[in-house]
């Protein structure tokens, strides 16, 4: 069972939106119920950091009258539920979404500004959670590596990880991978710890992920990726990278 | 005195100005240690130990009588060896960059150079004579206790004052400039030239005045130059500014134009609304309401909301590039949007560089979906405690190398093209704490930049 919470600052709309998604979850039989709405946030901090499960928050952004506002909710939301569903509605058209998107992972954007739009955006939203939802509890699970990059987390799939390697400035760790290149603060030792066998020390400035490795030119030590990029390994790795591949 | 003992002696002052240094260099300059890596403890051992070759070259032309000779030219060699020894020694620790060293250490040289000399100004012909013992102790006293103290007042002094603001900004900001390099880099040999001049019945010490002149002349210029510099920085900035407000006067006539045109249809709308409401047919009224807020959006709220994201920038150089960037987006018809949540104060990355790395970013982004279907930019400027982001995201239309892209000359438009990325990545080089991402996701293509303030 997901709990939802819904805030709000206007009663009436607060109500449209409880009585809809109540609805909702009667008609398509979702395995969710609704435990806060209100009009405060406190509210619905103080709810949602007593419940271990994964939540669905529907927010508004702009609180009138509050101490926080949307985008302030959404973090302390975070801290306590790092994989709940953050929905927005707000009636600003083009508000900093991706920002929200950014910092929050927020799910959806709706814009109340016309009810029967902003009733659509929430059904759909409903619709996209349990799809998500079946399809982590069914298929196979994507391994990600996860890491905190100053303010946000990211999340790399690790099939996806080329190889990591040292940049000339101190425990700064570049990533190489299909789709990101990104510098983070780090250290080898650990990410060689944390990602066990399927990444192999190399050289002492490269860890590479032997899934993508193409080939080997053992003349001039170097290892052709599978994305085409290169990287060295040392004379102690050659052993090692032969007895793997 | 024997060559060993001038060895040692020599060894001992330089040991001594070097720590000396160190301390001004990070309380007068706000220069601060960069934790060193093992390769630095090396570098830094070897910058000290090297200190006993020049020191033994001295000692040596002490000895051999060869100091005080015309043209000064052991002492000139001496001077050199040991002030390339400091520089050394600061950019192992400072890691400020070659040039940046050399002017530091020789404005800390001329500061020493002063303190130890301006005792003597009105006494001629004063020198120590070292073979006696109580003169020699004198000489250590002066030269270990009294010149540091002078040293630390003087700097006391220029901290305090306009003077220190200045010299502190030509040192800070030393650049690339020939006449500022000749000038400082000849300081060393200069000092001694006046001492050829001969002049027995003069009042003053004349090895003390001629240095103190020199000193004081380099500094003249160099403040001048200074000056004159920042005056150009100041009147760069006021054109880039007026710039700018043209720009926004621009827009904001536009915007008026915008919502006058919006008053006229309103104004139509309203009384088509009037004659609905008049025969009860509440969907048509519903409808009217739902099509004007949607064409207010359309027509001038999108501008307004740019303009406020816009204005929570509070740094003026990035607003003039976005200002310029944004009018070139919507000349060429691309749909972008600006996010800018928290006002954005200031920060720690350079500001010429800031522009320059997002410009490239924004360039970029504009060349790859210019003319295309769908073409959709966004720029993301967020300012979270401790952190600031820059983002720039596009639709993506072509395949990339993705990792081919940070070639210089790699580009997918065609030779003549692709430095973008290269010299951005250089930039960021020069940078502790800016973390760069690139990635390819659902079809965009992102480009941040995370700067730890």
């Amino acid at each position: 069972m997901l709990p939802v919470y819904i805030c709000e600052d206007d009663y009436e709309i607060l109500c449209i939106q409880k009585e809809y998604i109540e609805k909702q979850i009667l008609i398509n039989g979702y395995d969710m119920k609704i435990v806060v709405c209100s009009r405060h946030p406190e509210e619905i901090i103080e709810t949602a950091k007593n419940s271990t499960q994964r939540g669905i928050y529907f927010l508004d952004i702009e609180l009138k009258s509050e101490p926080m506002d949307g985008f302030g909710l959404g973090s302390k939301i975070r801290e306590t539920d790092p994989r709940g569903f953050i929905i927005y509605i707000t009636a600003f058209g083009e508000l900093a979404f991706e920002t929200f998107r950014y910092h929050l992972e927020a799910m959806d954007y709706i814009i109340k500004d016309d009810m029967e739009k902003m009733l659509d955006g929430i059904k759909q939203a409903l619709e996209t959670i349990t799809k998500r939802m079946c399809m982590e509890k069914g298929g196979e699970q994507k391994k990600f590596f996860t890491f905190k990059a100053m303010d946000v987390i990211k999340h790399i799939p690790i099939d996806e990880i080329m190889f990591f390697e040292t940049s000339g400035r101190t425990h700064r760790i570049e990533l190489h991978a299909l789709n990101d290149r990104l510098d983070f603060i780090g250290s080898m030792q650990e990410l060689e710890e944390q990602l066990g066998e399927q990444f192999i020390r190399v050289h002492r400035g490269y860890l590479v992920n032997i899934c993508h490795i193409g080939e080997l030119d053992l003349k001039h030590k170097e290892i052709h990726m599978s994305n085409g990029e290169k990287c060295f390994f040392s004379r102690n790795a050659k052993k090692l990278l032969l007895s793997k591949i | 005195m024997s060559l060993l003992a001038a060895w040692v002696y020599n060894i001992l002052s330089t040991l001594f100005m070097f720590i000396f240094i160190l301390l001004i260099a990070k309380l007068f300059l706000g220069w601060n240690i960069i934790k060193p890596s093992k390769k630095d403890y090396i570098i830094i051992s070897c910058a000290v130990l090297s200190i006993i070759f020049p020191a033994l070259m001295g000692a040596f032309f002490y000895t051999a009588g060869l100091f005080k000779k015309p043209l000064y030219i052991f002492e000139i060699i001496t001077d050199y060896l040991t002030t390339l020894n400091m520089t050394l020694f600061m950019q192992s620790i400072f890691k400020k960059g070659w040039l940046k060293s050399w002017g530091a250490t020789i404005f800390l040289c001329m500061l020493s150079n002063f303190s130890e000399y301006i005792i003597f100004i009105f006494i001629p012909g004063f020198q120590f004579h070292i073979a006696i013992l109580h003169e020699f102790l004198l000489y250590i006293l002066y030269s270990f206790l009294l010149t540091p103290l002078i040293e630390i007042i003087l700097i006391l002094i220029l901290s305090k004052t306009e003077a220190g603001r200045i010299t502190r900004h030509w040192i800070n900001n030393y650049n690339n400039s020939t006449k500022k390099n000749i000038l400082l880099s000849l300081y060393p040999a200069t000092k001694y030239i006046a001492n050829t001049i001969n002049s027995e019945n003069l009042i003053i010490n004349k090895y003390s005045a001629s240095t103190i002149i020199t000193i004081l002349i380099v500094n003249i210029i160099l403040a001048y130059m200074e000056i004159t510099e920042i005056q150009k920085q100041k009147l760069e900035a006021q054109q880039i500014n007026i710039q700018q407000q043209n720009i926004y006067i621009k827009n904001l006539e536009e915007m008026q134009l915008e919502i006058h045109r919006f008053r006229h249809d309103y104004k139509n709308m309203m009384s088509g609304m009037y004659l609905s409401a008049k025969e009860g047919d509440i969907k048509a009224v519903q409808n009217f309401i739902q099509d004007m807020t949607s064409d207010f959006e359309h027509q001038a709220g999108s501008q307004i909301h740019k303009f406020t994201q816009l204005g929570n920038i509070h740094i003026m150089e990035l607003k003039g590039l976005l200002l310029n960037k944004m009018e070139l987006m919507q000349s060429k018809h691309i749909k972008y949007e600006l996010e800018v949540l928290r006002p954005l104060l200031d920060t720690t990355f350079h500001r010429t560089d800031l522009c320059r790395c997002f410009g490239i970013l924004i360039d970029n982004a504009i060349d790859e979906v210019c003319g295309k279907q769908n073409a959709y930019v966004n720029i993301m400027i967020s300012h979270q405690e401790g952190f600031t982001t820059f983002r720039v995201k596009n639709t993506l239309y072509s395949e990339i190398d993705f990792h081919k892209i940070w070639l210089e000359g790699y580009s997918t438009k065609g030779e003549g093209r692709g430095t973008g990325l290269a010299n951005y990545k250089k930039i960021l080089e020069r940078y502790n704490n800016v973390f760069p991402h690139t990635s390819v996701q659902d079809g965009y293509f992102i480009q941040e930049l995370k700067i730890q303030e």
